[in-house]
């Protein structure tokens, strides 16, 4: 596997799609963004003194396994699968929900989130736009994307659509 | 086959050599970039875990009681700590990585002490981790994620393969062993174990551990295991090439070996130490601390 640097403006873009409202250009100023050879590629992001280091060994042919933020996945670099990682920064600028102890237990089995287990909402919701999934306790347990603008409303129904969930974590565990 | 207790007689005391075969108490270690330890504490307690203080090391939690795996809860997928050895701890801190500092992860699978040492770095600086296993450097990367941290780079090749001219700062070399303090995992262990390659391989690895270290900088040499000849041995070999030993920070464990096989060792070794079930709650372990 190899990396190679790919063009900010373009990244910033494509992320522009799911997070329209997020300043980009300021939470990858200073950094690189590096894409894997794999498919789906990986993107990073990386800050300048462990970019200095990737290019000093790639100039004798190390290629790293990993390295950095994660950023998410993509099959073409128009759409990303956004990480975790990279999500869990914007907890301030992207609407939000609390779940109930049931519903954060099936969200963490990648099951979407139905509208009696919302216990309470924080933030404008534009269906369909990204929103982030936090417990009781205001742990980040990943995130989706909102299917109406109504969430609590119109009786029971699904609402969020799981799109990552810190249980992956024990998925790739349980894979080794 | 030679037991473990006869391998040692008059060297380690019976019982420290015996507790090799006991599993010590599961620990975790908190992710204080993420949580405080006092909240970590109080909120496994309301799940049913049963915390207290580990002797060993003051970051370590000892669980005294699981209603289900520690490894499965939410706290844990939200990288607050990680399950960990109170022994592995102690090499990480005893390197005393700053924020800034380049360091080198020589064998980091499967990712404990590569996010300690991110978490002492505050996330700032870099870390190369390296490791010859692929398959488990899987683990070093989702560790890293799950606990939130920037500042590792992750390479799948023996460090040997690093240009001198990078000059870390500070070195951790956690060197493959034959595992005799943990044969509680794996009583077999010692049937499978190529002691003579595993010490030629050990002695390669510090060598490259000095030659990429900066002047002045920082080596710790750990493994899990009890053999003189994997532990001691090593360092003065270090020892030799010019390394000098530091006392270690922590006071837990007990004075490393300064003779073996009727032969006198450098002094200065008593400065390594030796962690034991029995004495520390602890795999059976080694940590040297080391200038250059």
């Amino acid at each position: 596997m190899s990396w190679v640097e790919i063009n900010k403006q373009q990244l910033i873009k494509s992320l522009k799609k799911d997070l329209p409202d997020i300043d980009l250009i300021n939470n990858l100023k200073g950094e690189h963004q590096l894409a894997s050879s794999s498919m789906p590629h990986e993107v990073v992001s990386v800050n300048n003194q462990l970019y200095k280091i990737f290019t000093k060994l790639k100039k004798i042919t190390l290629q790293p396994y990993y390295l950095g933020r994660a950023v998410g996945d993509t099959n073409d670099f128009k759409k990303h699968r956004l990480s975790l990682q990279f999500i869990e920064q914007f907890k301030d600028s992207l609407p939000s929900i609390v779940v109930n102890q049931k519903a954060e237990q099936l969200f963490l089995y990648s099951r979407n989130i139905w509208s009696d287990s919302i216990i309470s909402v924080k933030g404008e919701v534009d269906s369909p736009c990204l929103t982030l999934v936090y417990n009781e306790q205001g742990d980040f347990l990943g995130a989706g994307f909102a299917m109406t603008d109504d969430l609590t409303g119109m009786g029971k129904r699904e609402v969020i659509k799981n799109l990552v969930d810190i249980g992956k974590y024990l998925r790739v565990e349980r894979e080794k | 086959m030679i037991s473990l207790v006869d391998k040692y007689s008059g060297l380690i005391p019976q019982s420290c050599v015996k507790s090799c075969y006991s599993q010590p108490p599961a620990t975790i270690r908190v992710n204080t970039l993420k949580i405080s330890r006092d909240e970590l504490i109080n909120r496994l307690t309301n799940k049913g875990f049963k915390l207290v203080e580990h002797k060993a090391h003051p970051q370590a939690i000892k669980i005294i009681k699981q209603p289900f795996s520690i490894g499965a809860t939410t706290e844990y997928l939200c990288g607050y700590y990680f399950v960990q050895d109170a022994a592995s701890m102690i090499p990480v801190t005893e390197l005393n990585p700053r924020p800034g500092d380049l360091v080198l992860d020589m064998c980091s699978a499967p990712g404990g002490k590569t996010t300690h040492l991110a978490e002492l770095m505050n996330d700032k600086g870099v870390i190369i981790a390296c490791d010859v296993d692929k398959q488990r450097l899987k683990a070093v990367k989702y560790s890293t994620q799950r606990m939130g941290f920037s500042n590792v780079v992750i390479y799948n090749i023996n460090p040997a393969k690093l240009p001198g001219s990078l000059e870390f700062d500070k070195v951790l070399l956690d060197a493959p062993c034959s595992a005799e303090g943990t044969l509680y995992k794996n009583p077999k262990a010692l049937e499978k174990a190529n002691y003579k390659q595993l010490i030629i391989e050990q002695q390669r690895l510090i060598e490259t551990a000095i030659k990429l270290l900066k002047k002045g900088g920082m080596l710790v040499y750990s493994t899990c295991t009890i053999n003189p000849e994997e532990n001691e041995l090593i360092v003065q070999h270090a020892v030799n090439q010019g390394m000098k030993l530091l006392k270690l920070e922590t006071s837990a464990g007990s004075p490393g070996l300064t003779k073996f096989k009727g032969k006198e060792l450098k002094p200065e070794l008593s400065l390594t130490r030796r962690f034991y079930q029995l004495t520390d709650e602890t795999s059976g372990f080694f940590v040297a601390r080391m200038i250059k």
